[in-house]
């Protein structure tokens, strides 16, 4: 029994490239992240998803030690890449001049890898930065993290100004990585995109993980659930008719009929919750 | 490293180009300055002191005190304070601090950039005061090329002081305006101070343009302390970029 704890132990290690355990971060009196605990796998796509302000790029900030901490550990075992939720490079340098400094800059850059992204995403070489759209921008800032032969990459809203196409040409070339063995942690308030890219899945709202797992185990775990108003249920309350309470509830905690909850309605119900105050 | 390079390139063209210019304005216009300062000299004596039209006539205190006593001495706190304020405030300001944050560890950055800039700061000081020997040659003037070397020691440490100061208040400041009015503004009072005689130490210009060179010598004291705030100010930079939030 002993062996078989420290064998899983040993496992989960070499496995696990990130965790964070009872994190915190205080902006002045206020708690922008509370007591998070995240695990990633090695070539897991993991997604933090969560509205606006919910504390999703602090996380990641403290992650990669450009915020400072006040409590809690982490754990980062391998070679990172980053794209910031604000996607800023150097607007006085041409796109060419941008990719030839990168490797100064960056250990792991291969120019050759990013001159073919950019060929695919189309951006001219002699442009000013500064000339570029916000789109073309965040393509840039995306050739350059995904030219970084790195063991994880962070993501931060990375869709952000990107048209259908290029938002499904992104997540294959984060498919393939992810399958030769590359882990994204990826964040994002966009639900229908998460539930196409990511293994794992955590919702964050107002600084806390609501709920952490994988995202078919959420899917096929909470169901909706409606009752008539004077009942209560231990679950997420989704919405209210003049009726009855639909409540969004694991499914081996109900004994009443249910139908099947899309992920949407199950991230509303929890991101609703939490800002209101009164978990399940 | 090359961006380092990348972003200092313009300034040191734009210093050069304006400090070689400025030198020409007076080096071949000897005896016309003399002549000038003759006509004037009873409503300037008593500024200037005695034998100041005199002293011109010879190359030596002409050149030196033309150049380093007013026009590059004027410019060296300067020259300093433009090549340090964006060193890192232009970084936050634009954002593009988290680009290098998460691909370079914040030491190397900070060595990095103190480098480059601070090289390129000794190059351009050092430069610009082998100008009068430069020009002595070409010209065939007879030059105490020594004293270049005493005036150069005072405009190296002053230009560091300056430097190292802007230094930090670019990584004190989120924002370009304010570490270089910050810079701007110490560098007014303190020299405005500097001309309460009991304050006078603080007028830093003093020191820079040399004023008392050829009766003293190189101030090596005040040489001293002014490295050891420089010193001191940057190893202060660095411990305020390691612990900041981005």
């Amino acid at each position: 029994m002993k062996l078989k704890k420290s064998l899983k132990k040993w496992l989960g290690g070499i496995l696990m490239i990130l965790e964070v355990k009872d994190l915190k971060k205080y902006y002045d009196d206020k708690l922008a992240v509370d007591k998070v605990n995240i695990q990633v796998e090695k070539s897991e796509i993991f997604s933090l998803l969560g509205p606006n302000g919910a504390g999703k790029t602090t996380t990641i900030k403290c992650i990669l030690g450009m915020r400072k901490k006040d409590s809690g550990e982490i754990y980062l075992n391998g070679t990172y890449s980053y794209l910031p939720e604000k996607k800023e490079l150097y607007k006085n340098l041409t796109v060419q001049k941008m990719l030839e400094i990168t490797p100064s800059i960056s250990n792991n850059f291969s120019l050759e890898k990013a001159y073919n992204f950019l060929k695919e995403f189309e951006i001219p070489l002699k442009e000013k930065i500064s000339k570029l759209s916000y789109g073309m921008l965040t393509q840039l800032y995306l050739t350059i993290v995904l030219s970084e032969d790195v063991d994880i990459y962070f993501l931060d809203e990375p869709t952000e100004g990107l048209d259908p196409l290029k938002r499904l040409r992104l997540f294959d070339i984060i498919r393939n990585l992810s399958m030769n063995g590359k882990t994204f942690f990826y964040t994002s308030h966009v639900l229908s995109e998460v539930e196409k890219i990511a293994d794992k899945v955590a919702i964050m709202v107002n600084g806390q993980i609501a709920l952490m797992d994988y995202l078919d185990n959420i899917k096929e775990n909470y169901v909706a659930c409606a009752v008539d108003k004077t009942t209560t249920l231990n679950g997420y309350l989704y919405k209210q008719t003049e009726k009855e309470n639909v409540y969004i509830i694991e499914k081996d905690k109900i004994n009443c009929n249910y139908e099947t909850a899309t992920f949407d309605m199950i991230f509303e119900a929890i991101a609703k919750n939490q800002i209101r105050g009164d978990k399940k | 490293m090359k961006k380092e390079i990348l972003d200092i390139r313009l300034k040191v063209i734009i210093i050069f180009a304006l400090m070689i210019g400025l030198f020409f304005t007076f080096a071949p216009f000897q005896n016309f300055t003399v002549s000038m300062f003759s006509e004037e000299l009873p409503s300037l004596e008593k500024y200037l002191g005695d034998n100041f039209a005199e002293n011109l006539k010879d190359w030596n205190f002409y050149i030196t005190s033309q150049w380093f006593g007013k026009n590059f001495g004027q410019f060296v706190p300067i020259i300093s304070i433009i090549l340090a304020f964006s060193l890192f405030s232009r970084e936050y300001e634009r954002g593009t601090i988290e680009f290098l944050v998460a691909r370079l560890p914040r030491r190397k950055i900070f060595i990095n950039k103190l480098l480059v800039s601070l090289i390129t700061l000794i190059i351009i000081i050092f430069t610009l005061s082998i100008l009068p020997s430069i020009y002595s040659i070409i010209t065939a003037k007879d030059f105490n090329h020594s004293l270049v070397f005493k005036f150069m020691v005072h405009v190296l440490i002053g230009g560091f002081f300056w430097y190292s100061i802007t230094l930090l208040f670019s990584v004190l400041f989120n924002t370009q305006i304010k570490s270089l009015f910050t810079s701007a503004i110490l560098l007014t009072i303190t020299t405005t101070l500097g001309f309460i005689k009991p304050l006078g130490f603080m007028n830093t210009y003093k020191y820079i343009l040399g004023s008392e060179l050829f009766t003293n010598g190189v101030n090596w004291i005040y040489s001293i302390i002014l490295l050891l705030i420089g010193s001191f100010c940057i190893y202060f930079a660095y411990y305020i970029f390691e612990k900041k939030e981005i």
